[in-house]
Order: structure tokens, then sequence, then C-alpha cells
């Protein structure tokens, strides 16, 4: 890699998650206003403006939703793109921020992720999501939560796990998501809960998986060598890794193994010259239960086959190891698809700094995050140091 | 129809014999030499399974849908499947079927049932 510039984190926001009255471009502007305020960045000239967005032409009947949130929250004449990635729209549009300042092309950049999913019925939000998976696998009937399942029973089938252990992760989610005000879902819920909720893609029911959710989040960056203008506590972006997948799950060699996640955390490492072993707090991409367990372990935290113990002893939850998804992750803080690669960030963003409340890990120095995109075809991983 | 015009199609890489489904450059050696087949949709092994209930409306079968991931010799394939008690490992054939509609139009893809 060639000399590139270091990038700060100096500030960042998210509206609350779950079913909201505003529409798309009115959550990009409430979350953007307030990592701009966050970052005392409000008479500055921004630059650039990159947007994470799955689906407004979709579901909102609006394109070039970038130029719109340039121009409605004041930051004209900023260069604004949209970024598409399927559910990795917001983590690309975080990598597309962290590029334009590292190049050096761009001084101070606004990335902003949302989406507005609530006014769609379900199963058209379903059937537009699942565009993304391959032809043929689509004409068949296939869903996200129905590749979710057929890996769930995969994974179970291959390393002798049960049932209840997958489940664990929705209970300890949602136990987080009540710790974090901007969460979605802020109830606890048992066990016995997620066992009994409605068969959605057997073995996966309701509560194994992530809520329709609308929302946005924002961030700030700029180089680190001028954070100090707008912060005492930049974060610093110390590794991105992105790595594509083949599309089929049927044609992976081991379809219980994430490689593009293997090659994309093992990238972001090598850049941020750290293992996952420094790692103190993680934000990963739990669309569904199984996932989270499955990304621990290609991520780096845990032998293959024993992330699901890893839940059932505690290591992943707060106070535990190495707490994954302190915000409730997307199964309780809510998935709305182009926010949610962005929102991570926030979380680790506040983490970092000490100012996550009563979720908070305890003197976290490294977060890594987690956005997965297509089912594990685009996977993107962050590295966020406070130095 | 466009992208969804074809049903479990797959072809075989000159170079490098991979076989897979249809691709500009092969997804193992990038070879853009490709054969046709025709696998033989026999003797082969279910490895994993799930039925759907939240069903999508292209889908006219009704819910739950069974769909699942079988190996026929050297090629995995996914597919609905028509069989009452599911096990892993269950051997299984299959045949070329309508499994949807997608932009009013029926396609066609693969069947699951029990092999003897």
């Amino acid at each position: 890699m060639g000399r590139i510039r270091e990038v700060a984190i100096v500030g960042c926001g998210m509206t609350r998650f779950g079913k909201l009255e505003k529409g798309l471009v009115d959550l990009l502007v409430d979350a953007s206003l307030s990592a701009i305020m966050d970052a005392g960045a409000s008479e500055r000239e921004f630059d650039a403006v990159y947007v994470g967005n799955m689906c407004s032409g979709e579901l909102n009947g609006i394109t070039g939703v970038a130029s719109m949130l340039a121009d409605r929250a004041g930051l004209l004449p900023a260069a604004a793109d949209r970024i598409e990635n399927g559910p990795a729209s917001g983590g690309s549009a975080v990598k597309a921020g962290f590029m334009a300042v590292a190049s050096g092309i761009h001084d101070l950049v606004l990335v902003a992720g949302g989406e507005k999913m609530t006014d769609t019925p379900t199963d058209k939000l379903a059937d537009i999501i699942a565009t993304l998976l391959h032809p043929y696998e689509y004409v068949c009937g296939a869903t996200l939560p129905s590749l979710g399942a057929l890996l769930a029973r995969m994974y179970m089938e291959k390393y002798g796990v049960k049932r209840e252990s997958i489940s664990l992760v929705a209970v300890k989610n949602h136990k987080n998501g009540v710790l974090n005000p901007y969460a979605h879902f802020q109830k606890e819920i048992t066990l016995e809960d997620v066992l009994s909720s409605p068969m959605v893609a057997d073995p996966l029911r309701l509560y194994d998986v992530c809520p329709v959710s609308d929302g946005a989040a924002a961030l700030v960056l700029c180089p680190a060598e001028e954070a100090r203008e707008f912060t005492d506590t930049p974060i610093i972006i110390r590794g991105v890794g992105h790595a594509t997948d083949i599309q089929s799950v049927t044609e992976r060699e081991d379809p219980t193994i994430l490689s593009a996640l293997r090659v994309a955390s093992e990238k972001a490492y090598k850049m941020a010259g750290v293992g996952p072993g420094d790692v103190d707090v993680a934000e990963l991409h739990d669309a569904f239960t199984i996932l989270e367990i499955v990304q621990s372990e290609d991520v780096g935290f845990f032998r293959k086959g024993e992330g699901a113990r890893a839940v059932e002893e505690g290591e992943t939850w707060l106070g535990g190891r190495i707490p994954i998804n302190p915000s409730g992750g997307l199964k309780a803080r809510g998935h709305p698809l182009g926010a949610t690669g962005v929102a991570q960030i926030v979380e680790l963003t506040w983490q970092l700094r000490g100012e996550a409340g009563k979720r908070q890990v305890d003197g976290a120095e490294v977060g890594l995050s987690v956005n997965f995109g297509g089912f594990g075809n685009s996977i993107l991983v962050h590295v966020l140091g406070r130095r | 129809m466009g992208e969804f015009s074809y049903a479990a199609s797959y072809v075989k890489c000159r170079k490098c014999g991979r076989i897979q489904f249809p691709r500009a450059r092969c997804v193992e050696c990038r070879s853009g030499e490709f054969e046709e087949v025709h696998p033989k949709w026999e003797s082969g092994r279910l490895i994993s399974f799930t039925l759907l209930y939240a069903l999508p409306r292209r889908v006219k079968s009704g819910a739950p849908c069974a769909l699942g991931i079988a190996e026929f010799g050297g090629v995995r394939s996914f597919g609905q499947l028509r069989v009452k008690n599911l096990n892993i490992g269950m051997k299984v054939k299959a045949v070329v079927d309508l499994v949807s509609e997608v932009g009013g139009k029926p396609v066609s893809g693969l069947v699951f049932t029990p092999e003897e």
C-alpha cells in the first residue's frame, strides 16, 4: 500500500431506529446535522458527501438522494454520491469517505446512511431485497431468511451445535438494546420467547431475524492531523477491508465459511497493525442470529464451530471477553439497510470515546465492525482505534 | 425475463473442469472457454433444507415451501423440495419443473424428490 493520510472520525450522530414518521431524506438530514453539530463543524464547508442507501428508488420512489441531502442540509456545493452495495451500502459509504480523505482528494467529508422501509408491505420488501440473490436461487423462491436458515442447519449439523445456542444471540442483543436509547427494540426477551415465536424459515423464528426499521446515521471525517480542530477525542479509522465471494451459496466450497469475511478482515487487521485478539468491542451484522456466530469465527475471534459456545459461556455479552453488538446489533437496534454500516461505526465511535453510557465496554481501545452485503458475497470490515 | 430466463443451467470450464453456473469467465481459473453440461440429477444427497413460511409472492405453491441444497456428484444445487419427512443426508433426485412466477411468467427450476 502506498502512503496515505490517517483518517479521523470527528463527529457522529444518528436518529433513533424504528418505525418512524419522517421520510428518507429528512432522516438523513437529521442524522447528518447531529454529526455535524457533534463535530462543531456547522460553519465549515464540506468537500464531499457519501450516502449509503440500498433502495430509495424501489421503496420510496426517489433517486439521487445524496444531492438532495447536500441541498437540504446546507452542504452545497459539496460533491455528493449515493453508494449502493445492498445491505452493506453503509459500510461501502464509510469506505468511500475514508478513501477520499486518505488519498488527499478531500479534507472534510460527511458520510451518511439511511433507509425508509416501514411504508412498504413486508412481503414486497422481502422480494425487493431477495433480488440481490443469484437469479436461479431467486427463481426457486429463496429469500434472505431462507438462506440464513439453510446456513443455520448446515452449521448445526457440521459443528454439533444446538438450536437453542444460536438463539441466545437474540436474547443477548435484546438485553443490550435496552441500554441503547437509539435502538428499535428496548425490551428484554427470553430464550423461550425466541423458541416460541412464529416460524419464518425453519429453524429460524421471528426473533432470530432482525426487524424492518427506518433510520439514519452519519459521521464526519477529516485528516487525523486536523482532527484536534474539531474534537479532543478523535477516533482513527485504522483499517478497512472489503472482499467479494461467489454469489450463489451452493457454489462455495464450504457454505458455512464466509470467505469474503476472512479476506476482508485479514486486510483490515493488516492495515491496522492489529489482530483479532486486540479487538475490545465489535459490531457484527446479525441480520439473523446464526450470522453473528459465523462472523465471530470468520473474523478470527473464535475457532470455527466455537462461536456458539462463546455465546453460551458469556464471552460475547457485555462484561465478557469480547462484547459483540453492545448496541443491540441489527436484531435490537434495527436494520434500516443503508444505515446499518454507518450506525455500526457510530456505536464504535461512542464506545472508543467512552460515551456509550450504560452499555460502555470499559477501556475499549480497538473496535471492529462487519457489514454484510448480499448473502455474504460482499463484506466490509472496519477497524477503529483511539490512536 | 432477462436475468431470470434460465433454470439450473450449468456449464463446464474447458480448462479446469469446474462445473458451474454460466458466467463470462471461470470462477476458478478465469478461463472463458466453457461447454454445456447436463448433470444427471440422480443419487443426490440433501445437505440442508428449510421450510419457508414467509413465502415470497412469486412462489405459488402455498406456505410452507421447502427449499434445499443437494449434492449430485460434482454439482451442488438449489431447489424446491417435495418431500414429506426431511432429513439431512437423505437421497434425492431432481426434475426440472415450474417453481415460481416472475414478471407474470412461469419459470422452471429443480424440484427434489426422495430417491428410493
